[in-house]
């Protein structure tokens, strides 16, 4: 046989112990096809749960439903729906709360990852910071509506520190009523960013920081100039994501605000839900179903595909 | 043991060469070296010798039987790799063990085979323990990684 | 010198005043919510609100004895584990598809996987209420089981897929001229060698499948399909109003098993929660 610890590689055919017999020709239809019959059934599997939907969605989104009773409309519902205040209320509270949310959450995530990364205990500050995501959305909501609304205790709190003199109605202004789903929101999904952006800032060469520093940068100046370039990658994948769930906000508006004051809390989804399923209307909610997912697709082709293919190496 | 032959082999990928124009011919239980430089395609030719590649031109027989499109794994060739490419959720044991289990050997025949293919390449230590006190393969400070490679390619 | 080491020395104090007041942060809401779920119920809702609240198990008791606390842990195991095999099931020979072999519209198909990621689960919610409604599966464990799963095979496929890539090709050629099949390659080398990442997939698919709630609030209308996810939401409305305390308390039942779980896996959350495009 051959050497094998040096140049290394070595064919030879067999065998003694080997059972004798002819060899097999298997059929080169089902190589070409095995790879996919591998991913068929989860392909199925999601374009049964997203592509009947989506036809579904479309084709209702032409009727006026009434329970069972369907009635073509032709294009009405998005004429209306482009028409309805209510409608581009709602796509501009998701950009708003989304935007500011997601910014916060960006920003403190990098802060408190870049003086925790190379903290000795990063152990346990890593698993202190990640205890709010770990909660259910929906008890998170709980505890913020206690905490702004039914409770007080922000309130009361920011009265004791002599910061206001009465009780604030967090869900008589517009921005105040933003300002509590902004803040259930960042308490929650900062760790997320956190976790990642910790992960990237370790992993990232030790010896490249050095010589920097012998080139005289300053911490910041790493940071600036060697640490948030190289994480642009991650940042990317990590902000799609968050960016992903943050704009189909629903559990906190549900529970929170349920879209007071006058709508102004309400976001894309829940205006879909609130169309849907309070008011029955049907063929009105899909069409705005559709017009969301459209942009889905737009926004997906155009960021996350160029996101996740920069992430990946 | 068998005679191979390769005739008029080619391997190109899109437009890198990786083989061109081949034609060897072993005879059974001969010794043989490919030597050349780094790239020239050694690692490509043998690849195709054992069914990894498919070459874009040309014939392999290995026997007089045309083995082209038969798999890999019928083809009963044995391949050492470059990386050793031990399977790290086994013993070194269930390594040496692994092909006759894919062959369907016979049960009975396995310990006596997997002890036989360790005294050959002079792991002699492996007969004498047993099977499952055998140090798992990811232990990095084994010196039989090599042989324990060789080893799976005895029978 | 002298400088120069004061300076070390307030730098050290300025991060550990940013981590201690992000902690602070993080944990001071946790901890006056698990008081709340320990205290009286007249405590809760008051004029002034109460900060040393009298010790009480009122809510456990209710928690356990008033609300069928037991079928929404039973629904949401069930529907989450059995959600977790579905998408194992799927995920591993698709994602060993997408990682090892090279075919036409590959590229396609997976980022087609990975955008089902990006539906918002309002643009379906209306179509798939009516399929569920007409397969007879509207207040199901069958139909949370399948929508859970639907919302996390793309998550799971893509982590399964990152962890697969990196195994040596090498590896894979050894075994198979040892002799083995495609299949057996992936049955007895692939699978237990990524077996931390699949782990890692099917945590954090549990993980979202426990926090899902639009779903789940238009499938479920009683206790035989009510999780905990949205049973939470049940203790509310009637005459006594929001039951905080039974609310907290069960918010803390589904978070200690979350919770230890996650510190297990704590050393592949990064990648698990990238879908595999950072590697931690
Ligand atoms: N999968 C592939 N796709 C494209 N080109 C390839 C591929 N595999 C090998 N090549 C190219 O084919 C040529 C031959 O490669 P091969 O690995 O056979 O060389 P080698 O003789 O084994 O070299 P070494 O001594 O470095 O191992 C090289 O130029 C290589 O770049
Ligand atoms: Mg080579």
């Amino acid at each position: 046989m051959t050497d094998t610890s040096m140049s290394g590689t070595g064919v030879a055919s067999a065998s003694p112990g080997m059972p004798d017999r002819h060899f097999k020709r298997r059929s080169k239809r089902l190589r070409v096809m095995f790879p996919y019959l591998l991913v068929t059934p989860a392909v199925a599997f999601l374009l049964m749960i997203t592509l009947y939907p989506g036809a579904y969605a479309i084709i209702q989104s032409l009727f006026y439903v009434k329970f069972a009773n369907w009635q073509f409309v032709g294009t009405e519902n998005y004429r209306d729906l482009f028409g309805d205040r209510e409608f581009w209320t709602a796509l501009w509270n998701t950009f708003v709360i989304g935007g500011v949310a997601l910014t916060l959450e960006c920003v403190l995530a990098l802060l408190i990852s870049f003086y925790a990364y190379r903290d000795p205990w990063i152990k346990g500050w890593r698993i202190i910071f990640l205890v709010p995501m770990l909660f259910m959305p929906s008890a998170v909501a709980f505890i913020w509506k206690l905490a702004f609304m039914d409770g007080r205790v922000i309130s009361d709190l920011l009265i004791r520190l002599g910061f206001i003199d009465n009780n604030i109605g967090w869900t008589s202004s517009i921005w105040l009523s933003r300002l509590t789903l902004i803040v259930a929101d960042v308490w929650q999904w900062t760790p997320f960013l956190f976790i990642i952006f910790v992960a990237a800032l370790q992993g990232q060469d030790e010896e490249v920081e050095e010589a920097a520093r012998l080139d005289g940068a300053g911490w910041a100046q790493i940071f600036w100039n060697i640490s948030l370039p190289m994480m642009r990658p991650v940042i990317a994948v990590a902000v799609v994501l968050r960016g992903i769930d943050i704009m189909t906000m629903f559990t906190n508006v549900y529970i929170m605000t349920q879209g007071t004051p006058g709508g102004t809390t309400e976001t894309i989804s829940y205006f879909i839900y609130r169309i849907g399923f309070k008011s029955f209307n049907f063929g009105y909610a899909s069409a705005a179903s559709v017009v969301m997912l459209i942009m889905t697709l737009i926004i997906a082709q155009l960021i996350v595909k160029r996101a996740f293919k920069s992430g990946k190496e | 043991m068998a005679q191979i032959e390769l005739v008029g082999i080619q391997k190109k990928w899109g437009a890198v060469w990786g083989v061109r124009d081949v034609n060897i011919d072993i005879s059974d239980e001969e010794f043989i070296v490919f030597l050349g430089p780094s790239g020239c395609g050694k690692t490509t030719t043998m690849r195709m010798i054992a069914g990894l590649e498919d070459p874009s031109e040309g014939e392999i027989r290995v026997g007089g039987e045309r083995m082209n499109d038969i798999d890999a794994r019928d083809r009963d060739a044995a391949m050492v790799f470059q990386g050793y490419a031990l399977y790290p959720n086994m013993s070194i044991y269930e390594n040496i063990r692994f092909p006759l289990r894919m062959r369907k050997v016979p049960k009975a025949e396995h310990d006596t085979l997997v002890r036989r293919a360790a005294d050959l390449v002079e792991m002699g230590i492996i007969s004498i323990v047993n099977p499952q006190l055998c140090p798992a393969v990811s232990d990095k400070e084994l010196p039989w990684h090599g042989r324990s490679c060789a080893a799976r390619k005895c029978f | 010198m002298a400088s120069q080491r004061r300076k070390k020395n307030e730098s050290h104090l300025f991060r550990y005043i940013i981590l201690g007041a992000w902690a602070l942060f993080c944990l001071v809401p946790v901890l006056w919510f698990l008081s709340i779920g320990l205290r009286p119920r007249t405590e809760i809702i008051t004029q002034q609100p109460i900060y040393w609240p009298h010790f009480s198990l009122d809510a456990w008791h209710m928690v356990w004895t008033d609300w069928p606390m037991g079928y929404y842990l039973r629904n949401s195991v069930v529907s989450i584990i059995g959600s977790v095999v579905i998408d194992l099931v799927l995920a591993i020979p698709a994602a060993y598809s997408l990682a090892r072999y090279t075919y036409r519209g590959r590229e396609d198909i997976g980022f087609y996987i990975l955008s089902t990621r990006m539906m918002a689960p309002a643009i379906v919610a209306i179509p798939i209420f009516f399929l569920f409604k007409n397969m007879d599966l509207l207040d199901t464990v069958w139909a949370l089981m399948i929508i859970y799963a639907a919302i996390n095979l793309s998550l799971i496929t893509w982590i399964i897929r990152s962890y697969m890539l990196d195994i040596p090709k090498e590896l894979e050629d050894a075994a198979r001229t040892d002799g083995a099949s495609d299949l057996r390659i992936l049955w007895e080398i692939i699978i237990p060698v990524i077996l931390p990442g699949i782990i890692t997939a099917g945590v954090i698919g549990a993980i979202f499948a426990i926090n899902e709630f639009l779903f789940t609030l238009l499938i479920a209308s009683t206790k035989s399909a009510y999780t905990m996810s949205v049973a939470l939401a049940n203790f509310t409305g009637g005459s006594d109003g929001v039951i905080y305390n039974a609310i907290a308390l069960v918010a803390f039942i589904a978070f200690v098993p979350v919770f230890l779980v996650v510190v297990a896996i704590q050393k592949h959350l990064s990648r698990g929660l990238t879908m595999g495009a950072v590697k931690g």
